[in-house]
């Protein structure tokens, strides 16, 4: 009996410890707040799947679709196709960008050429981004002002319909 | 047992001990999250500070690529063999609610041939929600789907659903019928907890149905002196899972059985 208990105390005590060293992760999460409605969307690098280097401040001058995503998510992957079947009507109102949170950019880029999606696709550094805009679940779809200020968020994957009433919050 | 019941509490205190999570709504991001708990405790729990094992097995069976989960196997392997499902009855939150539940003063539903029938049942969870359905999902669709957590997980409802729905308005407004079924089921399950000694750990937990293959392996755990066993059963009259044997695979390592041996021929803790 002694032994189990040292055993799971142990294990718990170097669980504790583990933690109490990541300990700023909590107050980490704290700027993410700023990415409410209204507020300016903080600024984040990202590749695009060629490889080019970019900023979503770089896309100001339009409104911008932003959206968080993953291979492993199957919603995140299941509400694609509906990007892919809008983005042609949108793309000269609204700049797309769906940005991979994956493990790496391969498997996003593998994905996304295997099934021929027109709209733009980045990579970012998930630890970044998910302290940034508090992103709590993904799909996490944003749609930002020309000036970079956010009019709407959702949690969840969409339909077709629901992201066309989505994207026409920007027009 | 007041000990065992002490560890429970601790154990589920230091699995969610991002505290203000629950309050602020959000979940920890920090680096243990990578790291797989011995217990069931959803990943999405905002207290959580690491990662369930059957969700991180589920996780790796999600999406457009299927992967072998190594980490995650060795995790449970290494479980299993030290400890087996003593981590059922010493580490695991939704154990500890659904016993918390049974000390409800209400008529109890005694085990019996067919409750050990149904402890099978957990077997055809495991083998079909966690490993089965996510390839199944994968080859007709192309995207896995981590079938035992989306469909049936009360764990997860219980601790990471309401409690992030409860202060997170936009999650409200996007739960659907496969909360409402979720929601349902986990009624139905601490509903049945206040009569039924944890009928989820019994007849449904597919990470029970896993440790329980290392029961007779593990180093730690329950362990009969043949010696001195005088096969009088006094045992298996006390014990409220669904064991044949004191320390079989059904043996959640609660101790329970040890105080009404008359020989003292059953010990708990290292057994090799």
């Amino acid at each position: 009996m002694k032994k189990i208990l040292i055993c799971l105390l142990l294990l718990l005590a170097a669980m504790a410890g583990g933690c109490a060293a990541d300990s700023s992760k909590t107050t980490a999460a704290a700027p993410a707040a700023a990415a409410q409605a209204s507020q300016t969307a903080p600024d984040f690098s990202f590749a695009y799947l060629d490889g080019t280097k970019a900023s979503l401040t770089q896309l100001r001058g339009k409104p911008v679709f932003l959206n968080f995503w993953a291979t492993w998510c199957p919603p995140c992957v299941g509400e694609m196709p509906h990007f892919n079947a809008v983005y042609p009507r949108y793309k000269d109102k609204i700049n797309f960008l769906a940005v991979s949170l994956d493990d790496n950019m391969q498997e996003a880029a593998a994905f996304i050429q295997q099934q021929g999606y027109s709209f733009p696709v980045g990579y970012g550094n998930v630890n970044d981004l998910a302290g940034k805009y508090d992103i709590q679940g993904i799909p996490t779809s944003l749609l930002l002002d020309a000036d970079g200020k956010i009019i709407a968020s959702k949690i969840g994957a969409m339909t077709e319909t629901e992201l066309e009433a989505f994207l026409q919050k920007a027009l | 047992m007041v000990k065992r019941k002490l560890v429970q509490f601790l154990t589920a205190l230091l699995y969610n001990g991002n505290l203000p999570g629950f309050w602020q709504g959000r979940l920890w991001q920090g680096s243990s999250k990578s790291v797989c708990l011995p217990g069931l405790n959803c990943y999405s729990c905002p207290g959580a500070l690491g990662a369930c094992p059957v969700g991180a097995l589920q996780s790796s069976l999600s999406g457009v690529f299927l992967r072998v989960p190594f980490y995650v196997i060795g995790t449970l392997l290494l479980f299993g063999l030290l400890l087996g499902r003593l981590i059922c009855g010493w580490a695991c939150p939704f154990g500890l609610v659904q016993e918390l539940l049974y000390k409800l003063p209400t008529p109890k539903l005694q085990r019996t041939a067919f409750t050990a029938r149904l402890a099978r049942f957990k077997y055809l969870i495991a083998i079909v929600f966690v490993l089965l359905l996510p390839i199944v999902y994968y080859l007709l669709t192309g995207t896995g789907v981590p079938a035992f957590c989306k469909f049936l997980c009360p764990a997860g409802t219980l601790e990471a659903a309401l409690p992030l729905a409860a202060v997170n308005a936009k999650l409200r407004g996007s739960l659907g019928v496969l909360f409402s079924w979720k929601l349902l089921l986990l009624l139905v399950i601490l509903t049945a907890s206040v009569g039924i000694y944890r009928p989820f750990c019994r007849f449904l937990c597919p990470l029970g149905a896993l440790y329980g293959l290392f029961n007779r392996i593990s180093l730690f755990g329950v362990k009969v002196d043949a010696a001195k066993c005088i096969h009088c059963d006094a045992c298996m009259r006390t014990c409220l899972m669904d064991c044949r044997q004191a320390g079989d695979r059904e043996c959640i390592a609660c101790g329970e059985c040890r105080s009404v041996c008359p020989t003292d021929a059953i010990s708990l803790g290292k057994k090799f």
